[in-house]
């Protein structure tokens, strides 16, 4: 794709409906989505990689929104904390946050949410869970709170599947 | 936190990204990952006029292990060094390991899954670590432009920190690395505030050994040097001394004095920063005689 | 059923888990234009010109606004009457002839694109004449030859009881320096405005608000020339505030003074490097402490020397930080006799302000330093010097004799000894020093550290709160008060729903909108629960006998024979809903409101214990937090988890206080500390397993429902607590007096420690 007049457009799946929007080359993903898309939950904390507030999935994998250009998502499946992998997967982690009280100004979430997604998708052990969770900063809860949570999901995850067996 | 405006361009061959690189030069730049560029460019600390997107070039990601030469290809991002189909090639297993180890450190998850290999090498950012692999088992890094492609050692290729003698037009396809003794036994061990943030020292080490006395031993440092360097003295030391392994003072008194010879990265507490670079090569040596 | 007491999960969640919500980044209004701040590159400078002629000619470029457009605008005030002298160091909201920190603001580009401002923003020129800048605010060594003199805006001097006696009678003296750096709060969420003007340039509709919308509506109408009436700030979400977030910038005004210019809504939204230079910072102080002590490490008297490195301005909090370091040094102990004297000094670096537990965490490292000091020195147990100062309970209300923030400090209710005893027992702590000693006497560098506080809380006395019956029979629940994360809605319905006998999910809270309820004091200062909870209880009682008599008089029923209970109301044993009430006997009667103001005695102090465990690695000498028990008497608990949410989040606060987090300059005055990767807070890795404790053992007598603040008595004592695990790691070898300890700085305590032994082997020789 050439880009000549600092514009172009771009096809991808956004938590699975087709989208077709033009984007400036400048404009990030995290903006984008944002602002174009309506995805209230992508947002930006620092634009360079480190905070991790704009956490979202490309093709499953869970990369920070503001490092990627909007122009680079052309052909991508993007899956934000509306949605993520999957409604149960959605609910089952919304829960677990309401239940540990996991959030408190609720804007760091959204990251995080889409990391407990992707460690629970692996069912990584919990030492694992807590090395990929501190890829993310909160300012309000300590991050505590955010671990029970994670390790109900992951002790839980297992009852399930004791009991399919 | 906007960067200037660029145009950009997402050519599907190497040749059409190198055309386009001397097209554009100076100010044209290659995005690989991003995790290192963007965060530039939203700084305005750079600001290419254009950027050339080498993510949708055919085979600038591949990896292979055969004749003891592990090459990796420019775009392979760093998660795909910890895990995948690295574990498939047949690597040895203490290399493997060790990879897994430094690769695990990289920034974090999430970062992993889009920075890429061939960017570390360009970018030569004193606290990365492919740059301190690559110095460490003497890398060849495969460079191509229009004038065509060409090899060389990678620890020729780094200039002052943060700085290669790549040229404006030139880019990295990939590096292959000679893991020349499969009985190698490597260690590794980073000094960093705490976990996941950069490192201020690190250490690689491989080493041959013969029960607990060292033989050949290969031995880099790097994050509080300006670029990651081979300590070769220290290397004969130990080899020559054919001592047992143990980590008493002497050792220590050893590797200080090595270090002490260093120069350290400038803004650094030089004291304290030999002082962890101790520790993080005892480290290092101690995890690979451990093995 | 009662809802207060109980740890039910917040109303707050769901949309905040949806992305239901409103951010002040997401909100966008028709024709909406962008402002990007043009910002000082130097520490000091004369500014002579701005030439803003090219950024013009950008296309998308709708205006460009410099201080000479501004300077009828009068500076941001502050928050309370203070001596008429410190206004001289306000700042204008756009520099006029002078620039004196990196990232002060000089201009406003209005742009269609915040992009397109951001690209004008690099061609406006300034001519300028640098000045060296003041970096250092303790004043310079006699031989710097630079000829400057760091200028002190203020003097605080407080004081009671006899010095010179008490150090006449003294056994002992100690002396002792302390040093915090400059820190600042780091919410996740930047700062942003949006100012949307109304249609006859008369007024405007703000977004963004947080923390004191009455105040900030008040001083925005006052400096913009406005009727306040029509001056409507709405609060939507807020990402985090921990005191720096809310309070009123020159970025505040300028957006709204550019919407009234041009008519149309603009927009603001602070970047993360823009933070770091623009947003409050805070601590930066050095606190030298002179204690005179008996055989028996009591504190005969004790005085206090602070700088405080204020920055280039003072900001609505003018000095009130060290004023506060000042007031709460002594904490909990009796201190016969004190003086404290603080000078607040101005640097060219970004203005202070309050950040959590302003100027007392920064005392309570400092006193106790002095306590470890005495109990090392006098090898008396560090729990026993402490218990031997602490006042006792009998003495309580305990008049300090002193004013923070020019009220009087009187400790309204608390039993320290008490909490120090079901700290010590609750946690184990001897258990937990024992077996430090253990590890030590194996190799290890582990260390238990304990300490002390007194907080405050409910400060700005009077609130208001109202309720009123909607149509489908929910209640309205209308406050000024903001939330910034900490669960406000959930506390106010939980309170209110007790003193209605609702369920709790009757309740929809407004909070933070400045026209739908004319007062407020805000959230600030741990008051939000004590006051608008208050406020909410006393409207709750009124509104329950409103509706019990409406009810009565609709279904012609004696008053007796209205139930309201549980969230289910009988009128003569049937059941009635309240949506029955709502209108009444007609379209003219009046609604089912209730507007009530509730005043309190008094500031409350809730007080508390941490304690905590650390492993230093010897050769690299990181310090890890292990584990941090936390003990506190907040009177009573409204919502036991969201006490201990306060709690937790503010010790990791407090953590990266202890050991991470600063800001700092070059010796030129150029900020190093730009961004997260510069300025360390605690991630995921860093935190300890906590224990967390809440008594509810001394309920505050200043307000009906017995409540205290929880909001800073988790990062309060953090400094101290973790200051001495790390000096018994050390097995007291190693005494920090500086914050935060960071390896360099342990190394350096080390190797200066290593060089005075050596020379005191040599002398011995």
């Amino acid at each position: 794709m050439t880009t000549e007049q600092m514009s172009g457009h771009i096809s991808f799946k956004l938590n699975g409906r087709e989208q077709i929007v033009s984007v400036d080359t400048r404009t990030s993903l995290a903006d984008e989505l944002r602002e174009q898309c309506g995805m209230a939950s992508v947002r930006v904390g620092c634009a360079q990689g480190e905070c991790g507030t704009c956490t979202i999935l490309l093709d499953g994998m869970p990369i920070r929104a503001c490092l990627l250009l909007a122009v680079q998502a052309d052909g991508a499946h993007v899956q934000t904390a509306e949605a993520l992998s999957s409604p149960d997967m959605l609910a089952r982690i919304k829960r677990a946050f309401k239940k540990h009280k996991a959030l408190q100004c609720g804007y760091c979430t959204p990251g995080f949410l889409v990391l407990v997604d992707y460690i629970l998708r692996r069912a990584l052990p919990l030492d694992e869970a807590r090395h990929v969770l501190s890829s993310n900063l909160c300012r309000c809860t300590g991050y505590e709170p955010i671990v029970s949570a994670v390790a109900d999901l992951l002790s839980s995850r297992g009852d399930e599947l004791g009991e399919l067996q | 936190m906007y960067p200037a405006p660029f145009r950009y361009h997402r050519p599907m061959t190497l040749q059409d990204a190198l055309l386009l690189l001397v097209r554009y030069a100076p100010n044209s730049a290659i995005l690989a990952g991003g995790q290192s560029l963007i965060p530039l460019m939203n700084l305005r600390k750079v600001r290419p006029g254009t950027l050339i997107d080498i993510g949708r070039i055919p085979g600038l990601s591949r990896m292979s292990f055969s004749d003891g030469v592990f090459s990796v290809g420019a775009m392979v991002r760093h998660q795909s060094l910890c895990e995948g189909e690295v574990e498939r090639l047949g690597l040895p297993i203490c290399f493997l390991r060790v990879l897994k180890q430094i690769g695990s450190q990289i920034g974090n998850l999430a970062i992993r899954h889009r920075g890429t290999f061939g960017g570390s090498l360009a970018l030569a950012n004193p606290a990365s670590q492919w740059t301190l692999l690559s110095v460490l088992l003497d890398a060849n890094v495969v460079i191509a432009s229009t004038r065509g492609t060409r090899r060389q050692r990678y620890a020729d290729v780094l200039g002052p920190p943060a700085q290669t003698w790549l040229g404006p037009d030139e880019v990295v396809l990939g590096a292959d690395m000679r893991l020349s003794n499969l009985n190698e036994v490597f260690g590794f061990a980073q000094v960093a505030p705490s976990a996941g943030r950069p490192a201020m020292a690190f250490s690689l080490v491989a080493t041959q050994r013969d029960d607990d006395r060292i033989l050949n031993c290969r031995i880099a440092i790097g994050a509080c040097t300006p670029r990651p360097l081979r300590l070769y003295s220290l290397e004969n030391e130990l080899a020559n001394s054919r001592r047992a392994w143990r980590e008493d003072i002497a050792l220590a008194d050893i590797i200080r004095s090595e270090v002490g010879h260093l120069q350290m990265i400038e803004g650094t507490d030089c004291r304290y920063a030999r002082e962890i670079a101790v520790a993080a090569i005892t480290r290092a040596l101690k995890q690979a005689m451990m093995q | 059923m009662s809802f207060v007491g109980k740890p039910v999960e917040r109303v707050e969640d769901e949309d905040l888990l949806s992305a239901r919500t409103r951010f002040v980044g997401a909100l966008s209004f028709d024709n909406m234009l962008h402002m990007h701040v043009v910002r000082s590159p130097h520490p000091h400078a004369c500014l002579n010109a701005i030439g803003v002629d090219r950024a013009k000619s950008v296309s998308g470029v709708v205006a460009i606004f410099t201080g000479s457009d501004t300077r009828e605008l009068a500076p941001i005030g502050f928050r309370r009457v203070v001596e008429p002298e410190l206004s001289l160091y306000q700042q204008p909201v756009l520099a006029l002839d002078r620039l004196r920190y990196v990232g002060e603001p000089v201009a406003i580009i209005i742009a269609t694109d915040p992009r397109i401002a951001e690209d004008a923003a690099e061609l406006v020129t300034l001519d300028v004449e640098c000045l060296p800048p003041v970096s250092n605010a303790v004043a310079p060594g006699p031989d710097d030859g630079l000829g400057l003199h760091v200028q002190e805006a203020a003097g605080i001097d407080k004081s009671y009881g006899d010095i010179a006696a008490a150090f006449e009678a003294a056994a002992h003296r100690f002396s002792i320096s302390c040093e915090i750096a400059r820190q600042t709060a780091v919410p996740m969420e930047t700062r942003g405005a949006l100012a949307v003007p109304h249609g006859d340039a008369s007024g405007f509709d703000f977004y963004g608000a947080a923390k004191v919308v009455h105040a900030n509506r008040a001083e925005l109408a006052r400096i913009l020339c406005l009727d306040p009436n029509r001056v409507v700030l709405r609060e939507g979400h807020v990402g985090g505030g921990f005191g720096v977030r809310g309070e009123l910038y020159p970025e505040d005004v300028l957006v709204a003074f550019a919407a009234l210019r041009l008519q149309r809504a603009v927009r603001w939204i602070e970047d993360r490097r823009e933070h770091f230079l623009a947003t409050n910072h805070s601590r930066g102080q050095v606190v030298m402490l002179d204690a005179a002590v008996d055989h028996n490490g009591v504190i005969l008297g004790l005085t206090a020397d602070i700088v405080a490195d204020q920055g280039a301005y003072l900001r609505t909090h003018e000095i009130k930080v060290a004023d506060l370091s000042c007031a709460f040094l002594p904490g909990p102990y009796r201190i016969p006799a004190y003086r404290a004297q603080a000078s607040v000094r101005l640097t060219n670096k970004t203005p202070c302000g309050t950040y959590r537990a302003p100027g007392r965490f920064e005392a309570t490292f400092a006193m106790e330093r002095m306590m470890d000091t005495i109990s090392r020195v006098l090898k008396i147990d560090p729990i026993q010097v402490r218990r031997r100062n602490l006042i006792p309970a009998s003495e309580m209300p305990f008049d300090r004799d002193l004013t923070a923030a020019g009220k009087k400090v009187r400790y309204d209710s608390g039993d320290y000894g008490l909490t120090l005893d079901k700290a010590v027992r609750a946690f184990d702590f001897e258990g937990m020093r024992k077996s430090a000693a253990d590890r030590r006497a194996a190799g290890e560098h582990v260390g238990v550290g304990l300490a002390m506080f007194v907080e405050k809380s409910g400060v700005a006395l009077r609130e208001t709160a109202s309720l009123c019956l909607s149509s489908d029979g929910s209640v309205e629940l209308v406050t000024g008060a903001s939330s910034l994360g900490q669960g406000l809605e959930t506390v106010l319905s939980q309170i209110a729903a007790d003193s209605v006998g609702l369920d709790m999910s009757d309740f929809k809270v407004v909070r933070g909108q400045t026209d739908r309820i004319s007062q407020s004091g805000g959230t600030f200062g741990s008051r939000a629960t004590i006051m608008a909870g208050s406020a909410v209880h006393a409207a709750g009682q009124l509104f329950r006998q409103a509706i019990i008599k409406r009810a009565a008089e609709l279904f012609d029923a004696a008053p007796e024979a209205v139930h309201l209970q549980d969230g289910r109301l009988e009128i003569a044993g049937q059941p009635v809903d309240l949506s029955r009430l709502h209108m009444g006997n007609g379209d003219n009667a009046p609604a089912l409101k209730i507007e009530t103001t509730f005043d309190a005695e008094n500031v409350s102090y809730p007080y508390g214990v941490h304690i905590a465990q650390v492993s230093v690695d010897p050769d690299t000498l990181q310090v890890r937090a292990e584990r941090y028990c936390i003990a506190y008497d907040i009177g009573r608990a409204v919502n036991p988890d969201l006490v201990k949410g306060q709690l937790v989040g503010g010790a990791v606060q407090g953590i990266g206080g202890a050991l991470f987090e600063e800001i700092t300059y070059s010796n030129d005055g150029y900020p190093h500390t730009t961004g997260l990767s510069t300025y360390a807070i605690p991630k995921m890795a860093d935190i300890p397993a906590f224990d967390v404790l809440v008594l509810e053992d001394w309920p505050s007598p200043t307000n009906p429902l017995g409540l205290k603040g929880a909001g800073e008595g988790g990062i309060n004592a953090a400094g101290a607590a973790v200051a001495a695990a790390v000096e018994d790691a050390f097995s007291s070898q190693l005494t920090p007096y500086r914050l935060p300890m960071t390896a360099p700085y342990l190394f350096k305590l080390k190797t200066a420690n290593e060089r005075r032994r050596r020379q005191l082997d040599n002398l011995s020789d």
